[in-house]
């Protein structure tokens, strides 16, 4: 078997994980607790990966990141990017294609934290930066998790997107999921059967421990 | 010396909502709030600490702008040194009863842990406390703070009795010890009668009534007839009131009674006990 494309994959999954994390907090926090007139529209915007078919979405960053496109031209004119059949391409298409995955569950997380809290902190003079760092964070450690989990799950799970954008190119944006589909494809089943095991495995492992540990630490929030 | 003067309106179901408040408070005073509910005593709180906005007036504290509409001054949260126990004990879940306490102020707490009569919690975590407990080390942080102002927002409603009347002879050691200036919502008018010298009666968005508590209380109280009779068994001493035993066929009852009242009564007379609106009172018939 060739781990190659595994390796992409997980590579793939962690850097979308961590860059999801960092941006969805504030983002989840502002939806959680803001009472904005833009709410809804950023809501359904972060929400349109869910439904979207992933080729709609690959489609029109495929259309955005070209070399044809005024993005695309200055991403690669000013920072030598090139997003179309990189691995760069596919963490930006990733991060876009997972949001909601991150973002709901912190947004749900935050948002049935009793209010009084973040007040009586900032009674206490406490910053809200200090606030959401020691008190409302710790306090949704179990939707952090999920978000995480899901996100993680879901960018190794993802393919249409990849296809459209990242192509097929090896140890570049050949994941797993291309991998198989491209064995099959080749009448190879027993590779893509390799392929496919060990995704199951190793992805049912991850969630079981998540789970395990969800489980064992987090006991629901009262009062 | 505090100066409230505040304005907001509010859009509710069936309508709009003004509330329409001016008042003073002394330094070191305890003053109850009452009114019914959603007569915006809550509201009232909340404007105080900053964590709502008024549509306008001024709030001055210790001869300090916290808010004025005029000037563009509102303070945040952060900097009105406002002490606050809210109805729903607002402990952090993350932190042990110790760890709540340091997160306000980095003193020695040794003083406020003993007022408050938390020793034995410090290190449990808070989600294993009781209703009561969960009040007690919530009080405890906030006058940790060395706030100027403590404010109490129903904080004893959801205890059942014996923990209430525990939480409230806290509360007036609390008072006696610190002097801290203190404004409390309640409903419940022994607590009033118990806790506060000086009492706010909000009506529809405005101030319809201020005085002493036993005053006001015992005054929307004459209409109600003296219709039990009974012997008066024992007098004793609750912070600045008395508690007079009532012995009425083979009821005990204890009513709340001021020190000019008490001074009339003598253990063994004969008195009356009326009970119609809200706390029984009590009259000496021979």
């Amino acid at each position: 078997m060739n781990w190659e494309p595994i390796i992409l994959t997980f590579q793939l999954a962690f850097i979308v994980t961590v860059i999801l994390f960092v941006i969805s907090i504030p983002l989840a926090r502002w939806l959680a607790s803001s009472q904005s007139k833009s709410k809804p529209v950023i809501e359904a915007l972060v929400s349109m990966p869910l439904v979207l078919p992933p080729t709609v979405l690959g489609f029109y960053l495929l259309v955005a990141f070209g070399q044809n496109s005024p993005l695309g031209h200055f991403l690669n004119d000013i920072f030598g990017l090139q997003l179309i059949f990189s691995f760069e391409g596919l963490i930006v298409a990733s991060v876009i294609y997972s949001l909601p995955f991150m973002v709901q569950p912190i947004q749900s997380g935050l948002a049935n934290l009793p209010k009084n809290l973040k007040e009586a902190a900032y009674l206490m003079g406490k910053s809200p930066w200090e606030t959401l760092r020691k008190v409302e964070l710790p306090n949704i450690k179990s939707s952090l998790l999920t978000g995480i989990v899901l996100t993680f799950a879901h960018t190794i799970g993802e393919f249409g997107v990849v296809m459209m954008i990242g192509g097929n190119i090896p140890g570049e944006t050949k994941v797993a999921s291309i991998a198989i589909y491209d064995e099959v494809e080749s009448l190879n089943y027993s590779a893509a059967n390799k392929y496919a095991l060990f995704l199951i495995v190793v992805t049912f492992l991850i969630l079981l421990t998540v789970y395990f540990i969800n489980g064992r630490s987090f006991k629901p929030l009262k009062g | 010396m505090m100066n409230i003067q505040v304005k907001k309106s509010f859009v509710t179901v069936q309508d709009t909502f003004a509330l329409d408040l001016n008042f003073q408070i002394e330094a070191g005073s305890f003053t109850a709030i009452a009114g019914q509910s959603g007569a915006g005593k809550t509201t009232l709180l909340r404007m105080i600490a900053g964590l709502e906005t008024p549509d306008e007036g001024s709030i001055a504290v210790k001869e300090k702008w916290w808010y004025h509409s005029k000037k563009r001054i509102n303070l945040k949260p952060q900097l009105r040194r406002v002490g606050m126990v809210f109805q729903e004990p607002a402990l952090f879940p993350n932190m042990t009863v110790g760890e709540n306490l340091l997160f306000t102020s980095n003193n020695t707490l040794d003083n406020i842990i003993h007022l408050t009569d938390i020793q034995s919690l410090i290190d449990r975590k808070t989600t294993t406390l009781s209703g009561g407990e969960k009040q007690r080390v919530a009080l405890a942080r906030a006058i940790a703070q060395q706030p100027d102002l403590l404010l109490l927002d129903e904080p004893l409603s959801a205890l059942d009795n014996t923990t209430r009347y525990a939480l409230q002879q806290t509360l007036i050691k609390v008072h006696r010890e610190l002097n801290l200036t203190t404004l409390m919502v309640t409903h419940d008018q022994s607590e009033i009668l118990r806790l506060a010298d000086h009492m706010l009666i909000i009506d529809k968005g405005k101030i319809s009534r201020t005085g002493k508590p036993a005053e006001l209380i015992a005054g929307s109280q004459l209409s109600g007839k003296f219709q039990f009779q009974g012997d008066l068994i024992s007098l004793s001493a609750e912070g600045i009131l008395f508690i007079a035993s009532v012995l009425i066929g083979n009821q005990l009852i204890q009513v709340v009674i001021d020190k000019q009242e008490a001074a009339e009564l003598q253990v063994g007379d004969k008195v009356a006990v009326a009970s119609k609106a809200f706390n029984p009172i009590i009259k000496k018939i021979g």
